[in-house]
Formats: C-alpha cells, structure tokens, sequence
C-alpha cells in the first residue's frame, strides 16, 4: 500500500511550475508548518556555510571571508603532503571502523536483551544504569582509564599481577590503544544508544508476536526472527547515519588519551590539526581538512546508501 | 497494560526449559552489564569518601575504608551552583520545547507523501550535517543576529537536530496515510487532520524526542563558551568544568597541601557525576512509560 | 610526554599563568640577586624634571585619578580567576583599588582558562567587537598585528608610560621581547626572569635513602645511576618488593638532556647556539644519540618511571605519598611539597637539593640550570578599542606602578601583606597559613597573581614579589642559591617572529615535533634501535628541518640586535 502511494508521489514529483504553485497552494498548510524550519536550515546551517570559502583563501579578518585572497588548493596540499597525512588518515579511519565493528551491535543486542526481561525493578534498574555512563564527561572518563589501567597499581594490572601476568603499560603500548577507545566508548554509550533500539522493538506489532508464539517458537527464535527484523530498517538506517562521520573523530578523547609513545596508532586527523593550529589560530588551514573530511565522508554515506538501497531496500533517501 | 509484555507474562506457563535457559543467561548477562557499569561508580564513590590514608595507600577496592566528607561540601557550599542549576533547567525545558515543536513541524509535512518537493527538501536538510562552515561564520551570525550574550544563544543555534528530524519524519510516516485521507473525504481540513488525528497518536515520538533533546541540553557546554560569556547565564555544565579544571589546575601547581589538593581533585571530579547525573535521571522514568505506549501504535496499524 | 613536567613547572608558585614557554633574559646578570637593587627604584622619578610642559612626555607622572568623572570604562578579555568561587567579574579587592586609583572602570570579559585561547581565537578571527585590551593567544601574536587586530603602542608608550618605561630602563632585557620585527612596540607581557633566581629548577633525592645505604650525594651521571640501582635492588622503603621508581620523571631527555649540552630541557625545548653562533637543535645532534643509549639503558633496568610517556599529577602525587620516588626534578619550591606529601603519609623521609647539577662524567661541566621568560603570556590593545591613551594610562599604572605591582604580587596591605621592617613586603599568615587554600589561592583570591601582565623581575620594586618565594625555608634558599653559579639563559624563544616565520615554522615544526616526541619515547623505551639515529636526524631535515632553523637564526640575530 505504502508502495503503490508513494509511486503516485514520485510521478506527481514530474510537475510543470503551474502544477508546482498548485500543490504548493493545495498544501499550503504543510507549507506554512515547515516554514520556520525551513527557515532555520537556510539560517543557521546555509548561510554559514559560506565559511568553507576560507579553505580556498588566506583568510584574513579585516577583509572577511569574501574579502580575503584566494590560494586555491594551497591549504589541502599542504595537509596531503605532511609526512603523517596517511598515516592520520588511516587512525583515523580504523579508529572509526573499530568503533562501528564493536560498538554499533553492542546496543542492538543488549536492547534485544533487555527486550527479553519481564517488566519489573530489576529491568528499570538495568535500563537506568545502562545510561549512567552517558553523562559522564570525557575528561573524567579518561581520568578513570588512567587509574584503571596504570601500570603499577591500576586495577587491570594488580589482577593481572596477583595472575601471574607481567603489568601492561597499556596507555603506553601502541597496539593497545584502539582497544581503549572503543572499549571505553562503548561503556559510555551502549546503554544511551539502545534507547533508539528500545522504542523501535516497542512499536514492533504484537500480533506478530502471538502468531509466532502460537506457531511454537522459541525465546531466541522470536528474537531472530520477529524482533531483529521489525528493528531491522531502524538498524540500518543508523548504520548509514554513521557512515556519514567516520572521518570525523573526535578530538578531546583522543587528545586526553594519547601521547607520544602511542601517536602510531592514536594520531588521528583532528589531533592533528589541532597541534598545527595550536600555534596561531590558523583557521583557513583547520577548514580546509574539515572539507576534505565533509567530502569524503559524503562520499561514504553515498555509497553506502546505494549499497543499501539495492541489498535491503531501505535507504536514507 | 498493553504492552506485548504483559501478554507474554500471560503465556509463562507454556515456556519450554531451553526458554527458561535462555531467560537465566540473559539474567546473567544483564547483572554482567550492571557490574561493569556500575563497580567505575562505586569505585569512584568509595574513593571519594574513603579517608585520605586509605586512598593513598591503594586499600580502597570496592567500599570505602573510613568516612570523609570534608571537602565533599566545599563543592556545594558555593551558591552559584544553584544560579547555573536554574540555568540548565531554564535551558533544557524551553530549549526542548521549543526543539519539540520545532522538529514535528519541520517532519510532519516531510512525511506527507502528497508533499510536493519533500524529498528534495529533506535532502537539503541531511545535506546540512555533512558540511558546516566552522565556528567562525556561525560566531559572525549569532552577533549579527543580535542572540550574543542571550540566552536564545542556548536555544536557537540547536532548534533542530537533523537525526531527531529523521527519526520524527519515519514516526509521522508510520501513520497510515489511509487514516488521512478517509478524514479528508469526510472534509476534514489539514489542520483538522493535524489536530485530531496526529497529534493524539504522537506521544511517543514526543517522548523520545524530549528524552534526546533534554539529555543534550543537559550536557551541553560548547555554545555556552562561545556565545554566553556572561556567568549569570551560564549553564551548569560550565560550572562543572571550572570546578574540575581549577582542581586539577590548583594540584599541578602544588598550592597547598598536596595530599588534600589531591583528595579535593577527585571529590570534584565524582560531584560533578553526581550534580549532572540525578536530575536527568528522574526524566527518564517518567517518559519511559510514553516510550511502552509504542506498542499501541503498532497495534492500530493494520 | 612533556605534559606533566611542563604543568609542574609551569605553575611554579611564581608563575600565575598556564603556559610557560620561554627565553632568557637578555640585560641582567643572572647570578647576581635582585635584592641589591631595592633601593634604587625610589630615585629613578628625580631625573624627570626638564620634561616640556606642553607636549606630553611619560617623564612625568599623569595625574590620578586619570579620569574623575568616572566616564571611562576599560573591556578586558582574559582567562577568569583560578580560585573556586571567585571571578574577575564580582570586583576582588586588588582590582577594586585600582579602578579607585585611577578613576576608570574595567568590564572583564572572561573565560574559563582552560578553554580561553579557542575562545579568543574565534572571537578574533570573526573580528568583530573586540575587548579594549585583549590577552592574546601566544602562538602567534604578530598575525593579530598583521590582520589589524592589534594596535602599535610605541606612541602611547613614549607619551604616557611613565611607569612602564621606569620598569623598562630598570630591567632592560624586557623591552624587546614586547617590540615586534618592525620596532615597533605593540604588547604588554608578564616578566617572570626574577623567578628563576629564587625559585629555580632542580634535581632532588631522598636523604635517608642515601645515608641508609652510605651513599653521596650523587654529581655524574655514573653516580647517579648507582644511587638508583642501589635503591631499586636493596629494597630502599623496605617493603620485600621491587617497586621503587628511583628516578620519577615525564621526560628524561629533557631533565637530563642537558648534562650532554643539548638544551633539550623544557626552556629552550631544543635551540641552542653553537660557538660560531648559529642556531642548532639539540633534538638533531650526534651527541643525543649518546644519551639516549644512556636512556634506554636507564629505562630498561626499570630504574626510571617506566609510564613516563602518559604521566599527570595525580600519579606522581600518588607515588610520591606512598614513598616509592627515590629522585625526581622539579622547581625548589616544591621539595617542601613533596616533604609535607611524605610528612601528611606517615613516611619517614625526606628529599633535599642535589648541591650541584648532574654532569655527563667527571670531566664535564655540571648541566646549565635554565633561566625561561622573560616574558610569559601576551596582551594587546584591539583595534575597537576608542581613547587609546586614556586607557593606555590606565595599563601602564596597573602593570608598573608601585602600588598595582604590590597589589598583583601580595594582594592586600593589610591583610595579605605589610611592609617589613626592612622596607619590603612581606606575607601575613592570612595569606602563609591560610585554612581554606594555598598561599597563591589567597592572592588570587583578592585579584592578585592575576591573567593580567605584571611583574616579578630582576630589578628595582617590580622584583620584591620574587624576594618573597622560600624565604621562610633557609633550606629552600640554601637550594636556590646552590643553582645560582648555573643559571643560564635559555634560547629566546618568545621574541616575537613575523608572520611569515610564524607560518613557516608552523608548517614544517609541527610535524618535526611530532617525529620527535615520538621517536625520543621509542628510542628511551627501546622500541626503535639506535641504529636508526641517524635516519631519524635525516628524517627531521627531509621534513623541512632547515627552514625552520633559518627562522629561529633570523629570531636570534634580531635578538642580539636589540640587545645592543
């Protein structure tokens, strides 16, 4: 039903501008609702836009953005030929790519999980305390890392002591380092990140449920088979949405957790730019990457829309 | 009342062993997740009100060794805290107001499949989260827009969260169109449709929006720094981070006696979890029964 | 790496600022001591009286209040006070007097320090409704100047500095550092040379555990290392196990770098000037390789702290508390810390001074203990700012005059302070023994010690608020004063560059940093074999190493220059 409609939509998309002003009058309630929004969107987000003109240009605050001298390319050869450009290019992408391999199903399955309790305390209490760690700031996150995991007396390594292990420096330890971030990224927000999950498996139809019990199913069969796919276009409409920012990492955790004996791995674009921009408010430079990250990741999330337009045939546009 | 649970729980008798199975690892598991979400917390906490000796001699494991709560009331007995406090609550109920209202009204003609041009429309708005023009043209606007050192520089910037948007528009979508136009046969107006027939049927998308909404109010701290430079208007958010930074700032410079600085640094550090997270936590519990109500949506669907 | 040792040395007791880059001090003799000099600054207004009375000149004093009908408002952009509770905003006391003094009113814009410099960053990059009187971001203070930003004050200066050019005469070495590549003069900038007179680095050492096993004190580096083995491998604290830290550091090539004449340590961060006076970096020179053989060996017996790479204060305060740090280095002022840390957890111990600088072996000199500043932070007038002169009063008595450099430096007369018997100001045990917080707290906490320029140099008035750190302690003093013969001055790093050495030097030194940072943890750590030295030195010129020393010879030879 919902298909044939919206075909009717698409065809009635074809419109000639008099047949344009005729749904636009038709509808002009919807129009007067969207109007404000609208107008946020061309204020707050287009108009600034204009700001990523600085990329191309030695921006200069006396003469503005539309003012100041244009130097082409020069700001984004420069970040291609820094000795690190793969080398952040490729933390920070397997930093992502770890982050949505770990971290995306990690709030799926423990919605699905939590699906499975009876309603009761104990439930609430699981709920409530999986969001704990959301608010937790990133400062204080780090914080509680380092004293986890120092090397002389940090908790992990006295278990790994009183084992028989040798301690780990593993804020030290280039290949530990991804580990961390994802891990601790995944604590602070599996339990926030389920609540979208949550209200979709809420909104799956109960009689589905009934007949698939009434058919003799099992817990994890209705679980596989009713639950997982009734949240399955919100999961992939998720997963497309992170597409849309793996080049964007960012910058204060990284900052907090790194050093330099953990840079191979940990350096990533945004770390970065903030050392070279540290120096001087080199603007024009720091806007240049954001628009070579906004490319790349628009390209992602384009092809990954694709891809899951033709496998799944649910798609963000 | 009507959520698929309760049904369930009406068909318990008939639970097989390997589902009793299931139901006891999945009790595990959750007690799992509670342990390793909740021992950072107690260890923290136990830290915090362990006496300094204990601490310093790495006693401290689960619960405290010996009680202190010396420089626990430094951290409250500033009465700004409650000025930034109002703040907050001020910036989170008329900042999420005004999200709600803003985000159906952008998504419901969205999800109109008679809309003409909402695709195109929608594109331009998801356009927006992949390319922005840095901080200082948005810097430039709010100035020129006259909201610097207002508290609309809280609200407006962020009237619309274009994933929030999203997740509305699918809602609105879920509506069946059929519903609509039966009610428009019957002569109803859009507005008419609007009033009677969506809003009604939209208090869980309203509850998830707000629970999203507030929660980023909450946290939020960035545009306070940027655009609020004036303290009486400062969110809470931003009082914690002073507090946090001039304790660690005040024990790098070693002004005092080491050992307390220390102490003071990490009580601080657990406060500001504490200050931040027990008012957002009773939200929760109260939308949480809208979110149960989209069992009911799934039921008037067919 | 730096992170931690940076932080404490940044906030000595002295500094009240968060980033302590450095330079040294051009005109004073470093080994003299300030105190001398007391007694002179009283004389220097008799020489002004043939002044013209018609063209205002700054031989004469302007008239206070500067502005009586109260219609003179000053903006101010800085980070906000450092103590909990108190903000420039609520008018502490220091500033209070001062707007009474001198009849004009401040309006402080302030952020929380932490995240002041993206705050100014932003709002001078838009440009747009500036404060009259800005702290600047330091990175680049000459771009500000360039983009019209910031204003000269050469004019100002010459006409109404009456205070600021008495502190200049008295204290020589500062004015170039506030004047730009083109001569003229366009900043104001906290003076913190006197500091390391009183208040140096050092290297410290747990006494009971050298007399527990008949050690001395320890000169080369051959010594040291056996006072570290000893204490690793007999049980110094005595616990039956083998976690000593003998050596507690965040970054051995830059506490013990110099003692191979590298100037690796934090002040200078690697520039140095060879004997034909050129600019070299220590972090390219063969004999760093010799070091870091020396360093790995170091790491690897487990005779330093084997986190140094990740370090902060909460740790190393943590460590020194349970008695397990055998030697580290910081400012003098914090052996008393450290004792009090020891004393509060019931250790028997106590760290003193190592009398004379580590030397790389009996022949060498003992390192050079490094003089930074002059100048630390930078503040300009903005381009929005209307009746310069008027406010440019104003500044020049809030930094130079007596009044305001008592006022920044002690808070209070009265109550934080009082004049001594000798003519000096000295502490009240308002501000040395106060409860609630630490002396600096207390100063801060009536606007003194502030984000604003003021003063703690060589000579004259505008040094007594350095006479007063570790007075109290004669063994403080004795430590200070036992680093005095090698006080040396750091590379001047803060004289002020153009802009197109600025964009330079950022372009290529940020990735010649980062190689470096990188490689010195994995050469000390021993992941990367020393056998690579010398592709590692390759590496830093191929990424545009010599560029960057054309820069910093260029910043040199102005130096010199200004100097004459």
């Amino acid at each position: 039903m919902a298909n044939s409609t919206s075909a009717i939509a698409r065809k009635k998309m074809r419109t000639t501008p008099k047949k344009a002003l005729f749904y636009i009058k038709r509808d002009r309630m919807l129009w007067l609702l969207i109007l404000p929004g609208l107008a946020y969107f061309i204020i707050f987000k287009y108009v600034p836009m204009f700001g990523v003109l600085m990329a191309f240009e030695d921006y200069r605050p006396s003469k503005g953005i539309l003012g100041s001298q244009w130097v082409g390319l020069r700001y984004f050869l420069d970040f291609f030929h820094s000795a690190y450009f793969s080398r952040l290019v490729r933390n920070t992408i397997l930093i992502s790519v770890y982050s949505l391999l770990w971290g995306f199903p990690v709030p799926i399955i423990f919605a699905l999980f939590l699906n499975e309790l009876r309603d009761g305390p104990f439930k609430k209490v699981v709920q409530t305390v999986s969001y704990l760690p959301h608010f937790i700031s990133v400062v204080v996150l780090v914080g509680m890392v380092q004293s986890f995991l120092n090397p002389y007396d940090g908790i992990v390594n006295v278990i790994i002591k009183s084992l028989g292990g040798t301690p780990i420096n593993f804020l030290s330890e280039p290949s530990w380092f991804r580990t961390i971030y994802v891990v601790s990224g995944i604590w602070q927000n599996f339990g926030y990140d389920s609540i979208i999950y949550l209200s979709a498996i809420s909104a799956v139809d109960p009689q589905l449920y009934e007949a698939a019990r009434v058919d003799g199913a099992k817990r994890l069969q209705i679980m596989f088979h009713v639950t997982l796919p009734g949240i399955l276009p919100t999961v992939i409409i998720m997963l497309i949405l992170r597409f849309g920012s793996i080049m964007s990492v960012g910058f204060e955790k990284v900052n907090l957790l790194y050093s330099p004996a953990t840079y191979e791995t940990a350096d990533v674009i945004s770390t970065y730019v903030y050392r070279r921009g540290v120096l001087d408010g080199q603007f024009s430079f720091s806007t240049a990457v954001d628009f070579f990250n906004s490319v790349i990741n628009l390209i992602l999330i384009c092809t990954v829309n694709k891809i899951s337009r033709k496998v799944s045939e649910t798609s963000l546009w | 009342m009507f959520g698929f649970s309760s049904s369930r729980r009406h068909n318990r008798i008939r639970e097989s062993f390997s589902d009793r199975v299931v139901y006891c690892i999945t009790i595990l598991v959750m007690i799992l997740v509670l342990i390793i979400t909740l021992y950072p917390f107690l260890y923290v906490l136990s830290m915090s009100l362990s006496d300094q000796g204990s601490v310093l001699r790495q006693e401290v494991w689960l619960l405290p060794k010996g009680f202190n709560l010396k420089s626990y009331k430094k951290v409250f007995s500033d009465s700004s805290i409650w000025v930034a406090y109002g703040n907050t609550l001020y910036y989170t109920i008329v900042g999420t107001i005004v999200n709600v209202i803003f985000t159906c009204m952008t998504a419901y003609p969205l999800s109109r499949r008679r809309f003409w041009g909402r695709n195109f429309i929608s594109l331009l708005i998801v356009f927006t989260t992949l390319f922005s023009g840095g901080m200082i043209p948005n810097f430039l606007l709010i100035k020129n827009l006259g909201l610097y050192n207002t508290r609309w520089a809280m609200i407006l910037p962020n009237a619309i969260s274009v994933f929030n948007m999203i997740l509305a528009r699918t809602f609105f979508m879920g509506i069946p169109e059929s519903l609509m136009e039966s009610a428009s046969i019957d002569g109803a107006g859009e507005g008419t449709i609007l009033w009677k027939i969506v809003v009604p049927l939209s208090k869980p998308i309203v509850a998830v929006l707000t629970l999203f909404y507030a929660v980023g109010h909450w946290n939020s701290y960035f545009n306070a720094l940027l655009y609020v430079p004036d303290i009486k208007l400062q969110p809470l958010q931003m009082y914690l981070v002073k507090l946090l930074v001039l304790a660690q700032d005040q024990l790098a410079e070693g002004d005092g006696d080491l050992l307390q600085l220390a102490m003071e640094a990490m009580q601080t550090k657990y406060a500001t979890i504490i200050v931040v997270i027990l008012p957002i936590l009773c939200i929760y519990p109260f939308l949480q029964k809208y979110f149960a109500q989209g069992v009911m949506i799934g039921a008037i669907k067919e | 790496m730096k992170k931690h040792f940076a932080r404490l040395l940044v906030v000595s007791l002295l500094a009240a600022s968060f980033l302590l880059t450095s330079c040294k001090s051009g005109g004073g003799d470093s080994s003299s001591t300030p105190s001398g000099n007391s007694s002179e600054t009283s004389t220097v207004s008799n020489n002004s009286s043939e002044a013209d009375s018609s063209t205002p000149s700054a031989d004469q004093p302007y008239d206070l209040p500067i502005v009586t009908d109260g219609s003179v408002t000053i903006s101010i952009s800085s980070p906000d006070c450092k103590v909990k509770g108190y903000s420039y905003t609520d008018g502490l006391p220091v500033w209070t007097k001062l707007e009474e003094e001198t009849g004009i009113k401040i309006d402080w814009r302030v952020t929380p320090s932490s995240d002041y410099d993206s705050v100014i960053q932003t709002q001078l990059a838009a440009g747009v409704d500036l404060a009259d009187f800005i702290d600047v971001p330091d990175g680049s203070p000459m771009k500000y100047v360039n983009d019209g930003l910031i204003v000269p004050i050469t004019e100002q200066l010459e006409k109404y500095g009456y205070y600021t050019k008495q502190y200049f005469e008295a204290n020589p070495y500062m004015r170039p550092f506030v004047t730009g590549p083109d001569g003229e003069v366009y900043f104001f900038s906290s003076d913190i040379a006197g500091s390391y007179l009183t208040d140096p680095g050092c290297w410290m050492i747990r006494e009971d555990w050298l007399e527990k096993f008949d050690l001395d004190m320890p000169e080369t580096l051959d010594d040291w290392y056996n006072c570290w083995k000893t204490f690793l491998e007999q049980d110094a604290n005595g616990n039956g196990e083998r976690d000593e830290i003998p050596f507690l550091t965040g970054d051995i090539v830059s506490a013990l770098g110099d003692t191979y004449g590298l100037n690796t340590d934090i002040e200078s961060n690697g520039w140095m000037v060879d004997e034909n006076g050129k600019v070299q970096y220590g972090y390219a020179q063969p004999e760093l390789k010799e070091f870091l053989t020396w360093a790995n060996k170091i790491y690897s017996e487990g005779l330093m702290s084997q986190d140094f790479a990740n370090r902060d204060a909460d740790t190393t305060n943590k460590q020194l508390g349970q008695g397990l740090v055998g030697s580290t280095t910081s400012l003098v002022n914090y052996i008393a810390q450290y004792n009090k840390l020891l004393e509060s957890s019931n250790i028997d111990g106590k760290y003193v001074a190592v009398p004379t600088p580590p030397k790389k072996d009996a022949n060498s000199d003992p390192s050079i203990v490094p003089i930074g500043g002059p100048t630390v932070l930078t503040w300009g007038f903005s381009k929005d700012c209307d009746d310069l002169d008027t406010k440019f009063k104003f500044i020049d008595y809030c930094y130079a005059s007596q009044s305001a450099v008592y006022g920044m430096c002690f808070g209070i007369e009265g109550q934080s302070y009082e004049i001594g018997s000798d003519g000096l100001p000295v502490y009240t045990s308002y501000a040395l023994d106060n409860p609630d917080m630490g002396m600096v707290s207390v100063i801060r906490s009536l606007g003194g010690m502030p984000y604003f320029p003021f003063t703690r140099a060589l000579n004259g008035y505008w040094s007594h608020g350095v006479l007063q750190t570790n007075k109290e302690d004669p063994e403080l003093t004795q430590a200070a004063e036992n680093m005095q013969p090698y006080l040396t001055q750091a590379f001047p790093r803060r004289m002020l560059m153009t802009e197109d050495e600025t964009a330079t030097y950022g372009q290529y030194m940020s990735d010649i940093e980062t190689r470096v940072k990188e490689m010195m943890v994995n050469f000390v750590m021993g992941r990367e074999s020393l056998d690579k030295f010398d592709d590692y030195v390759d590496g830093l010129y191929s990424m545009g190493l010599d560029k960057v020393l054309e820069v910093r010879q260029a910043q040199y030879d102005r130096y010199l220059e200004a100097l004459k």
